[in-house]
């Protein structure tokens, strides 16, 4: 019940998908779980009883984590031009173990396909409780994000994304620490450390 | 501890602390140094699951110390937040007395025992009952509610014997039988090294019991226990970070550098734990000299000690009854329980990553 600070993190990376009518229509996921949580998750797999294979497992393992995130809005909160964007329904999960982590991809599409020239979509992927630290995908001292952390696909010519850094207002983190032990309110700490992936096209 | 570095151990981490605090609160960066504390503790957690599997394919001096490195600093931030474990000990010596060496004492023992339950957890559930990480993980939430009752159980506890210290210093002053100001058992340092200074001043306090043999002194040996059991109270809880980092490193066949990292790390706890428990002791005397003409101002002290114990209990009840209402498993894993959760009583659907 100490202040919240991440007991796991989570790598993530983002494509933004267009379809041939240059519209947004979904942003493809793939979370890296850390190296510990990816352990415990493999413990688990290798103790499921039965005859079932790996592979049947941990796609048993996907359609949970899908299921959980669903009632968490997938962790993931999208707005275009400032104005919140509803999403559909997650598809194509596919959890494998690889490099010693557990990686768990999935296609999130927007309610609608998006036009996207002369706007800005920003996305953000966070737990609130900030429990897990989502971060994309960095170098090796996590100073920079990679440049592979956000790319589009199909995008029409002149769009540009990039990933802005979390600025953490100082007061605000405070607030959310200091919130009484007792009190209902769960600390927001994720929402202020949480970075923001952008994605601009032009008119 | 030597004779002349008691007083560097004490004074390095005190004066860390102090600069530390007034240097934050006064040039308003004490915000900011909470946004810091939570970045730290984040690459330093980044760090130590590095640190854990690069030891694995290369163990050697450098790999060693940067394990032993970075677990000792996550150690310390991981400490840095407010957390129940350093309030309920503040207050209890602030109120109750209690020299800087038990100050030391009680908060290093409670760090290592945080350390040790982890460590007991995985060896025990893991290795001896052969349950999974994650459900061994999931008993911390069980271990948290012990620990806040415990709290409630040290509050009530002082209230109680600071009550009969109020009653019978009520009816020691009638009687008035001491000449000599008798030392305050509210504030009694060391038990142990205060009855020798008894001994050597002939002053014998009002608990002394003079007349009888000093062998066991019942209100000391009450004492004890009620540190005892606030030592109890705050290191029955184990980090869950801890367990998973046990559980982690004994998966990649590395127990026994978790349980090095784990026990370093309990000492980074028990630096931070102790200098603020010091920050306590110094202010509780400081107040004492300044505050108080009389030393031996006996109700004004059991008074303190009365009000601690209520800080102390109202802070076991309110964090009981909140850990009861809330549902066992918090709504912070969003990634849910594997399949495999058959075999152990707590698996409730709770991921690794539940909360603690």
């Amino acid at each position: 019940m100490a202040m919240a600070h991440p007991h796991g993190w989570v790598d993530i990376s983002v494509e933004g998908m267009f379809d041939d009518q240059r519209r947004l229509t979904a942003l493809r996921q793939q979370w890296r779980m850390d190296p510990f949580y990816s352990q415990v998750v493999m413990e688990d797999m290798a103790k499921v009883e039965g005859d079932t294979s790996m592979e049947q497992r941990l796609d048993a393992l996907g359609v949970e984590i899908r299921n959980n995130l669903a009632k968490e809005n997938n962790l993931t909160h999208i707005t275009l031009d400032d104005q919140p964007v509803a999403q559909g329904t997650v598809s194509d999960t596919n959890t494998e173990y690889r490099g010693e982590r557990l990686v768990f991809s999935f296609v999130l599409p927007l309610a609608r396909p998006q036009p996207m020239s002369g706007h800005t979509l920003r996305y953000q992927v966070y737990d609130a409780t900030y429990y897990i630290e989502m971060v994309h995908e960095a170098n090796a001292d996590g100073s920079e994000p990679l440049p592979d952390a956000l790319t589009l696909d199909h995008a029409p010519s002149g769009c540009t994304t990039r990933i802005i850094k979390a600025k953490p207002d100082p007061q605000k983190v405070m607030e959310a620490a200091m919130l009484d032990q007792g009190a209902t309110g769960e600390p927001n700490l994720g929402h202020f450390f949480a970075e923001t992936g952008e994605i601009q096209c032009p008119v | 501890m030597s004779s002349v570095k008691p007083w560097l151990m004490v004074l390095v981490p005190m004066a860390m602390v102090v600069t530390a605090g007034v240097g934050l609160y006064h040039l308003g960066w004490w915000q900011q140094g909470a946004v810091h504390v939570v970045l730290w503790q984040r690459d330093l957690y980044h760090a130590l699951t590095a640190a854990i599997t690069r030891i694995d394919q290369a163990p050697g001096l450098a790999t060693w110390s940067v394990l032993l490195g970075v677990s000792f600093a996550y150690g310390v931030f991981h400490a840095a937040g407010p957390g129940h474990g350093k309030v309920v000990l503040s207050t209890y010596l602030a109120s109750q007395g209690g020299a800087w060496r038990r100050a030391i004492g009680l908060s290093a023992l409670a760090s290592l025992l945080q350390g040790a339950v982890a460590i007991a957890l995985i060896a025990v559930l893991v290795y001896g009952l052969g349950w999974l990480t994650r459900q061994a993980m999931a008993t911390t939430d069980q271990a948290e509610l012990a620990s806040f009752l415990m709290v409630t159980l040290v509050g009530l506890w002082l209230c109680w014997r600071s009550l009969t210290r109020l009653y019978r210093s009520a009816a020691m002053r009638q009687h008035s039988a001491t000449p000599t100001p008798a030392p305050e058992p509210a504030f009694r340092p060391v038990p142990t090294g205060d009855r020798g200074l008894q001994h050597s001043h002939h002053a014998h306090g009002a608990e002394c019991g003079c007349g009888h043999d000093h062998h066991v002194d019942p209100a000391t040996a009450g004492d004890w226990r009620v540190a005892l059991m606030t030592v109890l109270s705050i290191g029955i809880r184990p980090c869950s970070g801890a367990v998973l980092l046990l559980g982690a490193s004994a998966l990649l066949g590395q127990f026994g550098k978790g349980v090095v990292a784990v026990l370093v790390m309990s000492l980074g706890t028990a630096l931070t734990v102790s200098s603020l428990a010091l920050l306590g002791v110094f202010a509780r005397d400081w107040v004492r000299r300044h505050l108080s003409p009389v030393a031996g101002n006996r109700p004004w002290q059991a008074w303190i000690g009365l009000a601690g114990g209520a800080v102390i209990l109202t802070l076991g009840v309110s964090l009981s009854l909140a850990q009861w209402r809330q549902p066992l498993s918090s709504p912070a894993p969003f990634l849910g329980a594997p399949t495999a959760q058959q075999s152990a009583p707590s698996s409730g659907g709770l991921g690794p990553f539940g909360r603690g």
